[in-house]
């Protein structure tokens, strides 16, 4: 009997103790491996995001390469011309860079047709002039089996295989209206009868036939206005463009001059434009000068908004990039393209201002 | 699913302390391990990437050097016409090629690799250029050379600057590539840190835990392992939650523990059965002796016994037979005397009395062949004995003494003072008695059966364990003999008070 007692005595456990015990030891093996693959996982996930910034988006593969090569790449025109290029190219499969970005040397247009003739590109769009050096490269880079489009700028002389650009003769036209309207509006307030001086920014290097038909336009438009009595002097000033700020202290010495001021400006690029807007604001002629600008950068808007800028007529940029996308393709493609291709162009006045402001913001926030 | 259960759990009772241990150990040390290896993993990755950073540019510069090389050694050629010069060239040239070759050709989005492409591009234009070059010096074309030496500095100038501002991109690029990592570094330091003081600290936590499992059961053993040699052996057993090496050791202990209690109650049982049969003996014995004596008294009731002879007596006195008057008085006092005196103490006065009244009685059954003298201090005859203690001495002597001697028989009887006690000494001149006879009547290691016929049922062990009792003085009673036939004197001291008992 009392041997039995023990034996229950002796083999009575302690589950409680034990079951604890248990417990307590898988608590602490099953922390340390969560600890740790936590950490891991949170550590992976900051690597990886870091990873990304290193290694960038994996870069797509494409079959054509093509460049484009302006003067002025840095100004927001032609940065939205190379824009609405880009865009239509990725559609073709097709890449293209605007030339000279990362290079840490500024080269002329020339250099870089040279450059993109030696680096053997699929297509060049170019801003061209009439210049015969121009005419040379181009036609070096046709035998070179390279097609070139040239854009705004032509070079008729060359073999460039089409142009794309701006009906010239219209864009004048445009000028001029704005010209007689700005006339009628000044000629109510003053009677001054001396006449308005109306100065025209011309490019000085470029022996371009479509700065001649722009003016022509301008002067066939005054002519054909309505008003006959108003007596308007068109005066064509030509802006170097060639050296680094020529065209910035071109624009300084008008006004330097201050007998010879005249009561409207025409500026016909962006670089013009707002060199003048700046100066007109500096030399605190704001009411004297009318400005009518090209482009719809948002400077000029803000200048229009403001009433300082009279009127900006603007080319449809990204129209004019895809222009000249489609026509190196449809060249490649084919073997032959449209010698004349034409970019809407658009008036932007105090009045519609606001859509281009709009569209700025945008684009910036973009 | 519960046989599983007490199956896992059997097995975890099972483990022992130094799987535990190693287990413990190991597991840490995995996990640390296993971390430390994710790290270096890491860093590895991340010290690569760095070299990666820096590579396109050494890539680049090797290309740069080279290139200059190239044209060097074009120039020198064509200024010079050595071998040494085109041998420099060709060398160059050579290598120029095989870098030339491992850039990237492919029209891609990235800028960078559009520049790589380029300046392929250009460079195998340019070697075109300078094998003309070469050529037509050879075939000494001055025109021809001049124009493509010209052609060749224009374009070494381009792919310089377009390897330049590539280098300067790269650089540029690998600039925010290198914060980035050293930035991923930093959290891998923070994070590495933060994994391992956790992991310390838990299997700190761990190990404690499962030393606690180990020294508390031994805490408890140690604690009852005192109990029990404090003696308290009814110890509650110890709980053996393992069966580990504390668990064995449990084990035997409560094994141990068990087997002292069943040993003490074994023990215990063993003594209460002796005890029990001791008593049992004792209780034959007495009743035996009561029957014995039931057995006397009812065989002779004495004072039917008293009557009878009294009337006997006064038979005798009527028939004027003033012996046999005179006898059978004695015999009656002789008998009175031993049924009212038989508990009770007596004064050593009455013993003398009985003793006479039993060596008349002898004188008149043995015609007068007892020759006994009495030599007593008075002073003494009131000190108090036990009854019956000197008639068995007497019919002892009577008995065995003189019985059977040659020579006429005599017994003395005196009472003196020895050495601060009352000393009574019987002697006789009989046959005396053995060394060995002494000690056996001494040690009462004659039987009851041995009792002759003529005794009154007194034997001298009982004379003697009555006295050892009635005194509790060991040298009570002693028996002294010179041998055969040289008679026996009994001597019995009787320690007393001075002036207790004398008539003084």
């Amino acid at each position: 009997m009392r041997k039995i007692n023990n034996k229950e005595k002796y083999t009575s456990t302690k589950p409680k103790s034990r079951k604890a015990l248990v417990i307590s030891y898988i608590c602490a093996t099953t922390f340390m491996l969560v600890l740790t693959i936590g950490c891991l996982i949170y550590f992976n996930k900051l690597t990886t995001t870091n990873e990304i910034k290193l290694m960038g988006e994996k870069y797509k593969t494409y079959t054509h390469y093509y460049v484009m090569i302006t003067d002025d790449r840095k100004s927001s025109f032609w940065q939205s011309v190379y824009e609405g290029a880009k865009a239509e190219a990725l559609k073709e499969n097709s890449y293209i860079e605007m030339l000279g970005n990362n290079l840490s040397e500024e080269y002329s247009s020339e250099d870089l047709m040279q450059i993109a003739i030696d680096s053997g590109v699929d297509g060049i769009i170019l801003e061209a002039n009439e210049s015969s050096e121009m005419s040379a490269l181009i036609n070096k880079a046709n035998s070179a089996g390279i097609p070139v489009i040239t854009a705004l700028g032509d070079n008729k002389a060359s073999t460039r295989k089409s142009f794309v650009g701006v009906n010239s003769y219209n864009l004048g036209m445009a000028y001029g209206e704005q010209v007689c309207e700005i006339e009628d509006l000044t000629s109510n307030i003053t009677s001054d009868s001396a006449g308005t001086t109306v100065m025209v920014l011309m490019n000085a290097n470029a022996d371009d036939t479509s700065q001649n038909i722009i003016f022509t336009g301008i002067s066939d438009a005054i002519k054909n206005s309505a008003n006959k009595s108003h007596i308007i002097n068109l005066e064509a000033v030509a802006i170097g463009n060639n050296g680094a700020f020529a065209a910035e202290e071109s624009i300084r010495d008008i006004f330097m001059n201050q007998e010879n001021i005249p009561d409207i400006i025409i500026c016909m690029n962006e670089l013009n434009t707002t060199c003048v807007y700046q100066a007109v604001v500096d030399y605190n002629k704001v009411g004297k000068i009318n400005i009518i600008g090209y482009y719809d950068s948002e400077t000029i808007c803000r200048a229009i908004e403001r009433n300082v800028i009279y009127a900006s007529i603007s080319v449809n940029t990204k129209q004019l990039g895809m222009y000249c996308e489609s026509a190196l393709d449809e060249y490649k493609e084919t073997g032959h393209v449209s010698e004349y291709f034409s970019a809407d162009i658009s008036l932007i006045t105090s009045d519609n201002v606001s859509e281009y402001l709009g569209d700025a913001n945008e684009s910036h926030k973009e | 699913m519960n046989h599983i259960k007490s199956k896992l759990r059997n097995k975890i009772q099972g483990i022992t302390i130094q799987v535990k241990l190693i287990t413990v150990f190991t597991l840490t040390s995995l996990i640390i391990m296993i971390v430390n290896i994710f790290m270096y993993f890491n860093i590895n990755i991340m010290v690569n990437q760095l070299e990666q950073v820096y590579i396109s540019n050494i890539k680049l510069n090797e290309l740069s050097d080279t290139l200059g090389d190239v044209q060097a050694g074009m120039t020198d050629y064509l200024n010079t016409k050595t071998s040494d010069s085109i041998e420099d060239y060709y060398r160059y040239e050579q290598n120029y090629a095989t870098l030339v070759n491992s850039l990237n050709g492919n029209v891609t989005s990235n800028p960078l690799g559009m520049m790589e492409r380029n300046i392929k591009e250009m460079s195998q234009k340019y070697l075109t250029i300078t094998n003309q070059a070469i050529e037509a010096k050879r075939g000494r074309n001055v025109e021809k050379y001049k124009l493509r030496y010209e052609n060749a500095v224009e374009l070494y100038d381009y792919i310089n600057m377009y390897i330049y501002s590539l280098n300067n991109e790269l650089f540029r690029n690998n600039s925010s590539n290198y914060e980035a990592l050293s930035k991923s570094l930093q959290y891998l330091e923070t994070i590495s840190t933060v994994i391992m003081f956790m992991i310390a600290l838990s299997s700190l936590v761990l190990i404690t835990i499962v030393t606690k499992t180990i020294t508390n059961p031994l805490k408890v053993l140690a604690s009852k392992a005192n109990q029990v040699a404090k003696g308290n052996f009814e110890v509650e057993l110890v709980k053996v939650t393992t069966k580990d090496e504390v668990g064995v050791v449990s084990t035997a202990f409560n094994k141990m523990v068990i087997s002292i209690q069943e040993y003490i109650r074994k023990l215990k049982d063993g003594m209460d059965k002796e005890r029990e049969m001791e008593e049992n003996e004792l209780l034959i014995e007495t009743h035996l002796k009561d029957a014995q004596l039931k057995y006397l008294q009812a065989q002779i009731n004495p004072h039917f016994l008293f009557n009878t002879l009294n009337a006997g007596a006064q038979l005798a006195m009527m028939e004027s037979a003033d012996k046999t008057y005179e006898y059978v008085q004695h015999v009656a006092d002789f008998f009175r005397y031993n049924v009212r005196k038989n508990n009770g103490t007596v004064t050593l006065k009455e013993e003398i009395e009985l003793v006479d009244n039993y060596i008349y009685i002898l004188n008149v059954r043995f015609s007068g062949k007892i020759n006994f003298t009495k030599n007593i201090d008075e002073r003494y005859l009131k000190i108090h004995t036990p009854s019956m203690i000197l008639q068995p001495i007497i019919e002892n002597s009577v008995n065995y003494g003189i019985s059977n001697i040659d020579w006429p028989g005599l017994i003395e009887l005196s009472v003196y003072e020895k050495s601060d006690k009352v000393c009574i000494s019987i002697k006789d001149n009989g046959i005396g008695m053995s060394q060995e006879l002494i000690n056996e009547v001494m040690n009462s290691k004659l039987k009851t059966a041995d009792l002759s016929k003529d005794s009154n049922g007194v034997g001298l062990d009982n004379v003697i364990a009555r006295l050892h009792l009635f005194y509790e003085y060991e040298d009570v009673f002693n028996i002294i003999s010179e041998g055969t036939n040289k008679g026996t004197e009994v001597l019995i001291y009787i320690p007393f008070m001075k002036g207790e008992y004398e008539d003084v």
